[in-house]
C-alpha cells in the first residue's frame, strides 16, 4: 500500500493506541511517552490527534493516541477519526487496550481491528482489578484464539508498558486478513460473491482488503458506500450489493447488520467461555463504585450533590488562588520598575522603556495574574473528568438537557466550556447526531470560559468586593441560562426534530493519579500561557503603539489612534451604559482573546499612578461595570473559538451565525441590564 | 418498567439503526442479562450489564423489551426496560 511513495518508506515506526473509552488508553499513552507528547497534525485526517515518541533500543518509535471508541463504525466524528487513521495512515501496529474487567464488550472493538488486517498487540489492562474481582484469564489460550500477543498491564502504575513495547517491536507481520470471523454460511457466501466482484475492480488504494470492503458494503457502512460510489464500476457494484442484501435478509429473516454483530458476539462469547474463569459466578459483588453511585446518582440526592460539586469547583479555584494573585501582581509591578531602571541604565530611549514597561509588562502582567485561578479551575475540571464524575453529571442533567432537545451527553461539552470553549467544542465529536452536535457547538461560547474570569475579577474588585462571589456566580449562571434559552430557540427553529437517544457508559470511579491530573491540567491550561506569550504580547504592543500614534499625541487619549477607533464604536454602546472609547477599544481587541479586554484596559489606564482597579473604580459606575461584564460574557467568541467552530462545523455559514447571534445577544443583554438597572434605581 | 435490583434478559431491541448500533457496541444485545440500578424520575436509567454501568435515556429504554424470571415462579414477565 502506497509503497511507491518514498516519503512513506522512511516514516518512523508508528504505533496506534486504540481502545474503548475509559479502558486506560491515555494512562498507557502517558506512561509510554512521558512528557514527550504533542498534538500531531496528520494530513489525511485533518484533525488533531495526540502523538508522542519514545526510544527503544536506540530506535525512535512514534505513538499515536486515537480517540476512545467502542467500535469502528462511521457514525460519530470520533469513530471516523480513529478508523480513518488506521485505514489511511496504516500505522505499523495497533496496541489495543482492553479493560479486562469487562473483556467481552472490549473484544468487540478488537475483532474489528483484527479484521482490518493490521498487526495488533492486546494490552489486558486493569489486570490487578480483574484479579480482585476473581477474574482469571488463560493468556496463552486467548493469544492463540485471537492470533496476537497478549500482555497484562496495570496502566495506572505503568506495569506492562515495557513488555508492550517489546511485543510491539518484535511482532511478526501476519498475513493480511488471516484473522476471520465466521459470519455463517449465507453471509460468507455473499462475501465470496462480492470478493470475486471486487477482485476484478480497481479497488481504492487504501482498502485494507477485499473481505473487509465486502463486509462493510454488506453492512451498509455509509463512508465505505460513499467511497465505492466514486469507483469506476461503483454504481454497478452497489446495485449488486443491494441485491445481495435483499436476498440475504429474506433468507435470514433478519437484517444483515444484526446477523453480523450477532456472529461477532457469539465468537466473543466462545472466546470468553474458553479463556476466562470467574470465581463469583452468582452475581458480582457490590463494588465501592456502585456504593458511591447509590448516593451520587440517587433520584433525590443526585441534583443537589451535583450543584454542591459545582460550587466546590469554583470555591476551590477562587479561594486557593487568592493568595497568589496579590503576589503575582506585586511581582509584575516590581519587574516593571526593575526593567525600567535597567533599561535607563543602558541609555535606552524613553519610548522603548515605555513600550516594555507600560505596554508589554503591564499588558501581559494584568493577564498572567490569573494563571493560578485558571490552572486550579482546570485542575478541578480534570478531577471531575478523570474520577468518572463527569459521566454522572451527564446522567443527572439528562432530564434538563431534554428541555432544549439535547440529551445528557451534550452537557459534558457545556461543563468543559467553563474551562475553555475550544476543547469543549472539540469534545462534541462524541455526539452521533449532526444536529445535536451543531446545536451543542453553537451554544457553547455562552458558557463562561476561564479567560473571561480576569474581566470579572477586575470589575468585581473595583465595585463589588463585598459580594464578589455572588456577582461572579450570577454571570456564570446567566451564561448557562442563556445557553438553555438560546438552545431551545435554535432547536425549535433551526434544528427541529426528535431528540436523539441518550446512551453512555458510566466508568467506575477512579482515584486519578496526581501525575495524570497534572498532565491533564497542563494540557488544557498551557494554552493560556501560550496565548500570553504570543497573542497578548503582540496585542499589548499593538495597543500601546495605537495609544501613542499619531506621533506627539498624549498617551492613550481620545486623540490617539486607539482613542479614535474606540470613539467610532462608542456611541453604539452608550445605551448599555459604557459608551466610552476605552470600553469600545477593549471590546474590539477582546476578540483576539477575552483576557485581552483586561490587558487593553491595563495599557490604556496604565499611565495612571494608581492601580488599574482604582482607576476603573473612579471612572466607571457599578451598573455600567455589570453591564460591561454581561457584554464580555456574551458578545463574541474569541478567535480561537471561532476557528474551532469553523473546523468542527466545516461551515463558514454556521461560524458567521455563531458570531452574529452572540454579538447581537450580548449587545441587547447589556442594554437590557443597564436600562433595567436604571429603572430599579441602580447607578 | 423494571424494579431496581431485578435482573432481566433482553428479548428484543426496537429502535433506529443508529440506536441499535450504539446499544450493540455496548453489549446491550438480544440475550444479554442486565439489571436496573437507578431510575431518575422523568430522566434516564442506569443498568448494570456484564460488569459495566450504562446510562440509558428513558425513551430508548422503552424500546428494550426484557423478560424477568420472577422469584420462586417459573412464569416470565415481559416488560420494557
Amino acid at each position: 500500500m502506497a509503497k511507491e511513495n518514498p516519503a512513506k518508506e522512511e516514516k518512523m515506526f508508528t504505533i496506534a493506541l486504540a481502545g474503548n473509552p475509559n479502558a486506560g488508553k491515555t494512562s498507557i499513552f502517558n506512561h509510554l511517552t512521558g512528557s514527550k507528547q504533542h498534538v500531531g497534525n496528520w494530513p489525511g485526517v485533518t484533525v488533531e490527534i495526540k502523538e508522542g515518541s519514545l526510544f527503544h533500543q536506540g530506535r525512535r518509535l512514534k505513538v499515536v493516541d486515537l480517540p476512545g471508541t467502542y467500535s469502528l463504525g462511521a457514525y460519530s466524528e470520533d469513530e471516523v477519526i480513529a478508523r480513518n487513521f488506521i485505514v489511511m495512515e496504516h500505522p505499523d501496529l495497533v496496541i489495543n487496550v482492553v479493560d479486562l474487567t469487562n473483556l467481552e464488550r472490549n473484544l468487540y472493538l478488537t475483532l474489528q481491528l483484527l479484521e482490518l488486517g493490521l498487526p495488533v498487540v492486546l494490552a489486558l489492562n486493569m489486570y490487578d482489578q480483574a484479579e480482585n474481582h476473581g477474574i482469571k484469564v488463560d493468556l496463552a489460550k486467548l493469544s492463540g484464539m485471537l492470533e496476537l500477543p497478549v500482555i497484562p498491564t496495570v496502566a495506572t502504575r505503568g506495569e506492562g508498558s515495557r513488555e508492550l513495547i517489546e511485543a510491539a517491536v518484535s511482532i511478526r507481520l501476519p498475513k493480511t486478513g488471516s484473522f476471520k470471523v465466521d459470519y455463517g454460511k449465507e453471509v460468507e457466501h455473499a462475501l465470496v460473491v462480492l470478493d470475486q466482484f471486487l477482485a476484478r475492480q480497481a479497488v481504492p488504494a487504501w482498502s485494507p482488503g477485499n473481505r473487509w470492503l465486502a463486509l462493510k458494503l454488506l453492512a451498509k457502512d455509509e463512508a465505505v458506500w460513499q467511497a465505492v460510489r466514486h469507483m469506476p464500476a461503483g454504481s454497478a457494484l452497489l446495485k449488486e450489493v443491494d441485491d445481495l442484501r435483499g436476498r440475504l435478509e429474506r433468507k435470514l429473516n433478519d437484517d444483515v447488520e444484526t446477523v453480523i454483530t450477532d456472529r461477532r458476539y457469539r465468537l466473543i462469547q466462545e472466546i470468553a467461555a474458553l479463556c476466562i474463569t470467574r470465581k463469583t459466578e452468582n452475581g458480582e459483588p457490590v463494588s465501592l463504585s456502585d456504593r458511591i453511585d447509590a448516593v451520587v446518582t440517587n433520584r433525590f440526592l443526585g441534583l443537589p450533590l451535583f450543584l454542591l460539586a459545582m460550587w466546590a469547583v469554583f470555591q476551590f479555584s477562587f479561594t486557593l488562588a487568592d493568595p497568589f494573585i496579590g503576589f503575582i501582581e506585586g511581582s509584575f509591578t516590581r519587574l516593571g520598575e526593575v526593567v525600567a531602571v535597567l533599561l535607563a541604565g543602558v541609555n535606552a530611549p524613553a519610548v522603548l522603556i515605555a513600550l516594555v514597561v507600560d505596554g508589554v509588562i503591564a499588558g501581559v502582567g494584568s493577564v498572567l495574574v490569573f494563571v493560578p485561578n485558571i490552572f486550579l479551575l482546570f485542575l478541578a475540571i480534570s478531577l471531575l473528568e478523570d474520577s468518572g464524575y463527569m459521566a454522572r453529571a451527564a446522567f443527572i442533567m439528562d432530564r434538563f438537557m431534554h428541555g432544549i432537545g439535547l440529551h445528557g451527553r451534550s452537557f459534558i461539552p457545556m461543563l468543559l466550556g467553563f474551562g475553555c470553549n475550544v476543547p469543549a467544542i472539540m469534545a462534541t465529536r462524541t455526539l452521533d447526531n449532526k444536529k445535536d452536535r451543531f446545536l451543542t457547538i453553537l451554544i457553547n461560547p455562552l458558557m463562561s470560559c476561564s479567560a473571561r474570569l480576569p474581566i470579572y475579577v477586575l470589575f468585581v474588585g473595583a465595585f463589588f468586593s463585598a459580594s464578589r462571589g455572588l456577582i461572579i456566580a450570577s454571570l456564570y449562571l446567566l451564561g448557562f441560562i442563556l445557553a438553555i434559552v438560546v438552545g431551545r430557540l435554535f432547536k425549535t427553529f433551526l434544528f427541529a426534530g426528535d431528540t436523539s437517544p441518550f446512551l453512555m457508559e458510566l466508568p467506575p470511579y477512579r482515584l486519578p493519579t496526581v501525575k495524570s491530573l497534572f498532565i491533564h491540567m497542563w494540557d488544557r491550561g498551557s494554552g493560556f500561557l501560550r496565548r500570553a506569550a504570543t497573542v497578548i504580547i503582540t496585542a499589548s504592543i499593538v495597543i500601546w503603539a495605537l495609544a501613542n500614534l499619531p506621533w506627539g499625541v498624549e498617551f492613550a487619549s481620545a486623540e490617539s489612534l486607539l482613542g479614535r477607533i474606540g470613539t467610532v464604536f462608542a456611541p453604539l454602546l452608550s445605551l448599555a451604559g459604557f459608551g466610552r472609547w476605552e470600553a469600545a477599544a477593549a471590546l474590539i481587541f477582546g476578540l483576539l482573546a477575552k483576557e485581552v479586554v483586561v490587558s487593553t484596559l491595563a495599557v490604556i489606564y496604565g499611565a495612571a499612578e494608581t492601580g488599574l482597579t482604582e482607576v476603573i473604580a473612579a471612572a466607571w459606575t457599578p451598573l455600567s461595570a455589570y453591564a460591561f461584564m454581561v457584554m464580555t460574557l456574551i458578545y463574541i467568541p474569541c478567535v480561537a473559538t471561532i476557528a474551532a467552530i469553523r473546523k468542527e462545523t466545516n461551515s463558514w455559514g454556521w461560524t458567521g451565525f455563531a458570531v452574529g447571534y452572540s454579538l447581537l445577544l450580548g449587545w441587547l443583554m447589556a442594554i437590557l441590564v443597564f436600562q433595567l438597572g436604571r429603572l430599579l434605581g441602580f447607578s | 418498567m423494571l424494579h431496581p435490583g431485578v435482573a432481566a434478559t433482553v428479548k428484543e431491541v426496537y429502535g433506529g439503526e443508529r440506536a441499535l448500533y450504539r446499544l450493540t457496541e455496548l453489549g446491550l444485545v438480544k440475550g444479554a442479562v442486565l439489571s436496573l440500578l437507578q431510575n431518575m424520575p422523568g430522566g434516564s436509567l442506569i443498568v448494570s450489564l456484564k460488569g459495566s454501568r450504562i446510562a440509558i435515556g428513558r425513551g430508548l429504554a422503552m424500546k428494550v423489551a426484557v423478560e424477568v424470571q420472577e422469584a420462586g415462579d417459573s412464569a416470565y414477565r415481559k416488560a420494557a426496560l
